[in-house]
């Protein structure tokens, strides 16, 4: 009987050796999508992702392989006598598989007539064939892990993209910056408080005062290159600290109070016009905001002589600058900042230097 | 193997012989009765295998003509015994009479019943009183019959070949369950195609009388039974047919959706015996030495339609047993071949002694009857 079967068996051994395949190909797929969704839920790198569920899918494919062809699709002789008989020989061969031990004349008989029968059927028409259930579950299988590793991909790209400008501020973060304030000149002043200080980004320092020495007030707030803060409050506190900063602390000398009889006169324009024919010179000499250095020795001047003070009644609030060709309310709201002055008499002054304009 | 090889050489002597026989059967059959092919091969089967027949069909379609005919193919004693209301189980099976012998001594004496016959055509069996009808019953099962409590063994072979009319139901007794289910087949008779009728117009316009010669015995047909019986059946086939009995029955878990629609009662364990019966003799008609699923398929029809009780739903949609058969074997097939148990579409297949079934063809099922 094996002779019988021999060739038909080897057909069916190939025939199911697919179909092992196939059906294991479904389970792998499956595996592999499941996988790759642990995975991904693991917030695995798409290295990893690919690397654990391509082993774990190949893992259960050959696992799952030769079980299904042993346990399932391995050709026994009763199921090619069954495939046979479907062709159309009407049970005659898994008749005579399973009356392959009666020895009566019909048995005989029947084999006879099954083997000849058997013999008449080309292997060909044993077909390959999948159910549709498993082609639609390979179909599936494979939408399914396709579909899995694309949008882990995906995540898991847009994962580490965040991850890399989370790190990247996480860096950022623990930077930190210095501080430094200074006085502009020496002598004119000092700061009180932590003169340097370590910021980290975003942060604010410690306030710091700037003290004026004597004859001197605090003037402003200034970087390296003398350009002045928008925020000259003093006591000073830098916010939201994003850079190293080196922030000066400008003083400037206190001009001395004009005389009785000059308060008295009051008549800054005629004061003004008597000091330019009175010391034409000193319009010559002094012409320019004075340098820290330059600063004391016109103090030193002014406390020296009578056309000192005529020049102190030209500077307009304290005597120290002259703004007769340089002065506009933006200067003036600078020169203001961060000084106790009244908002009604900073107008006043607004207006007053408006007038002098050219 | 020598002895294997005798064997061989004496089953294919007798496999010769039964097939040379059962030509010869055919060939004389076909003298008496023209066309009713399936109606033929059905009877012959079943006398081969040992079973009775129920032929259902409308007057003059031949039923009692082709008894006949077999009785005197066969050369075996027949008897008839037309049912009437009024016929009584003595009337059948004999009864005891008293007898004075010379002496003047009075004694019982058992006179015989026409059932002490080979070959017994009960024509217009549903018109007897159950009570009529079941003194066939130890006769058709047992083979046996007793009177006054002594059991007289019949002849054999012994055949009950009845007869019923599908219309004119008044004042008949339909068979109960169990006398149904003495019978091996019921095959529907159908009306002859007009090619058949004139040929049968033409025969009878000569002699109204059976021509057939005797061409078998009964001992003859004793032998051919024994021959059928020693075709092969394979597990796989024996599960078939039990399950597709089982598949009938409604509570079974093996029930068809069909079953459970439109049955109330299923086939009994006789209509598995049955298949397998027949199906060995229908195998060897065809030159196998094995019974395959489409001889089981074949012969489902005039086994289960009798055996089979319909539901009222079958019955108000008109539902007749062959198409629901058709139905279940539709689904037998199926999980046969591992397809699942989703109920098809009716396609009947070729069968036996039956309507053709079918809501197509109503017309011809409103002829032959509901096969209730």
């Amino acid at each position: 009987m094996d002779d019988v079967f021999k060739k038909y068996k080897k057909r069916l051994a190939r025939i199911g050796i697919g179909k092992a395949v196939a059906v294991a190909l479904i389970f792998a797929l499956f595996a592999f999508g499941i996988a790759v969704l642990i995975a991904w839920l693991c917030r695995a790198g798409i290295p990893v992702i690919f690397g654990v569920s391509g082993a774990a899918g190949a893992a259960v494919f050959a696992i799952a392989l030769p079980i299904l062809y042993v346990k399932r699709f391995r050709p026994t002789e009763r199921t090619v006598a069954k495939r046979l008989d479907a062709l159309g020989l009407k049970e005659r061969a898994i008749t005579m598989y399973e009356c392959g031990e009666d020895v009566s004349g019909m048995a005989a008989l029947q084999r006879q007539d099954a083997v000849h029968k058997i013999s008449s059927v080309p292997q060909g028409r044993l077909k390959y064939s999948l159910a549709l259930p498993a082609v639609l579950l390979l179909l599936l299988g494979a939408a399914f892990a396709a579909g899995t590793a694309t949008a882990s991909v995906i995540s898991a790209a847009a994962t580490q993209e965040e991850a890399e400008e989370e790190t990247e501020e996480e860096i950022i973060a623990e930077t930190t910056f210095t501080v430094i304030y200074k006085v502009y000149e020496e002598g004119t002043g000092t700061i009180e408080g932590l003169t340097e200080q370590q910021v980290k980004k975003g942060g604010f320092t410690e306030e710091v005062t700037a003290v004026p020495a004597d004859g001197y007030r605090f003037s402003e707030w200034v970087d390296e290159n003398a350009v002045p803060f928008a925020n000259q409050n003093n006591p000073r506190s830098e916010v939201n600290v994003r850079a190293d900063l080196v922030v000066y602390a400008r003083f400037e000398k206190v001009s001395q109070p004009p005389s009785e009889d000059e308060d008295v006169d009051g008549d800054i324009e005629s004061d003004k016009g008597d000091h330019e024919k009175n010391d034409p010179d000193k319009e010559e000499k002094d012409p320019q905001e004075p340098t820290p250095s330059e600063g004391s020795q016109e103090g030193e001047g002014n406390a020296g002589g009578g056309s000192d003070a005529s020049s102190a009644n030209n500077n307009v609030i304290d005597g120290t600058q002259d703004y007769k060709d340089n002065f506009d309310r933006e200067t003036l709201e600078k020169e203001l900042a961060g000084r106790d002055i009244p908002d009604e008499l900073k107008d006043i002054l607004g207006d007053y230097y408006d007038t002098l304009k050219p | 193997m020598a002895a294997e090889e005798t064997a061989k050489e004496a089953t294919e002597r007798e496999i010769a012989r039964f097939g040379g026989q059962l030509r010869e059967i055919f060939t004389q059959i076909r003298r008496d009765v023209i066309g009713q092919k399936e109606v033929v091969e059905g009877t012959v089967i079943a006398m081969i295998a040992g079973g009775n027949v129920l032929l259902e069909g409308a007057p003059g379609v031949g039923k009692t003509r082709l008894v006949r005919s077999l009785g005197r193919v066969f050369d075996l004693p027949f008897s008839r015994i037309q049912f009437t209301p009024d016929l009584m189980p003595a009337d059948v099976t004999g009864t005891n009479i008293i007898v004075t012998d010379e002496n003047g001594n009075s004694s019982f004496r058992f006179e015989e019943g026409p059932i002490f016959s080979n070959i017994i055509l009960a024509d217009e069996i549903n018109r007897a009183t159950p009570k009529t009808q079941s003194a066939l019953l130890e006769a058709m099962q047992e083979h046996k019959v007793t009177v006054m409590g002594v059991s007289r063994k019949l002849a054999e072979p012994f055949f009950v070949l009845a007869t019923q009319n599908p219309i004119e139901q008044d004042g008949t007794y339909p068979l109960p369950e169990a006398q149904m289910d003495r019978f091996m087949f019921k095959l529907i008779v159908p009306s002859p195609e007009p090619r058949e009728l004139k040929d049968i117009i033409s025969m009878t316009q000569k002699t109204m009388d059976e021509v057939a010669d005797t061409v078998c015995t009964g001992a003859r047909l004793l032998e051919m039974r024994r021959t059928a019986n020693a075709i092969l059946i394979s597990d796989s086939v024996l599960d078939y047919t039990a399950m597709l009995c089982a598949a009938t029955h409604p509570e079974s878990k093996y029930a068809a959706e069909t079953t459970k629609k439109y049955i109330r009662f299923g086939a009994s364990p006789r209509a598995g015996q049955a298949l397998v019966s027949a199906g060995k003799v229908l195998a060897l008609m065809d030159g196998r030495f094995n019974v395959s699923y489409d001889d089981i398929d074949k012969l489902a029809y005039p086994v289960l339609r009798h055996r089979i009780k319909l539901n009222f739903e079958a019955l108000s949609e008109h539902i007749s047993p062959d198409e629901v058969i058709s139905l279940i074997l539709a689904e037998a097939r199926r999980r046969r071949e591992g397809g699942g148990t989703k109920p098809a579409a009716p396609q009947p297949p070729e069968k036996m002694g039956g309507d053709k079934g079918g809501k197509a063809d109503k017309k011809k099922r409103g002829i032959f009857g509901k096969n209730k």
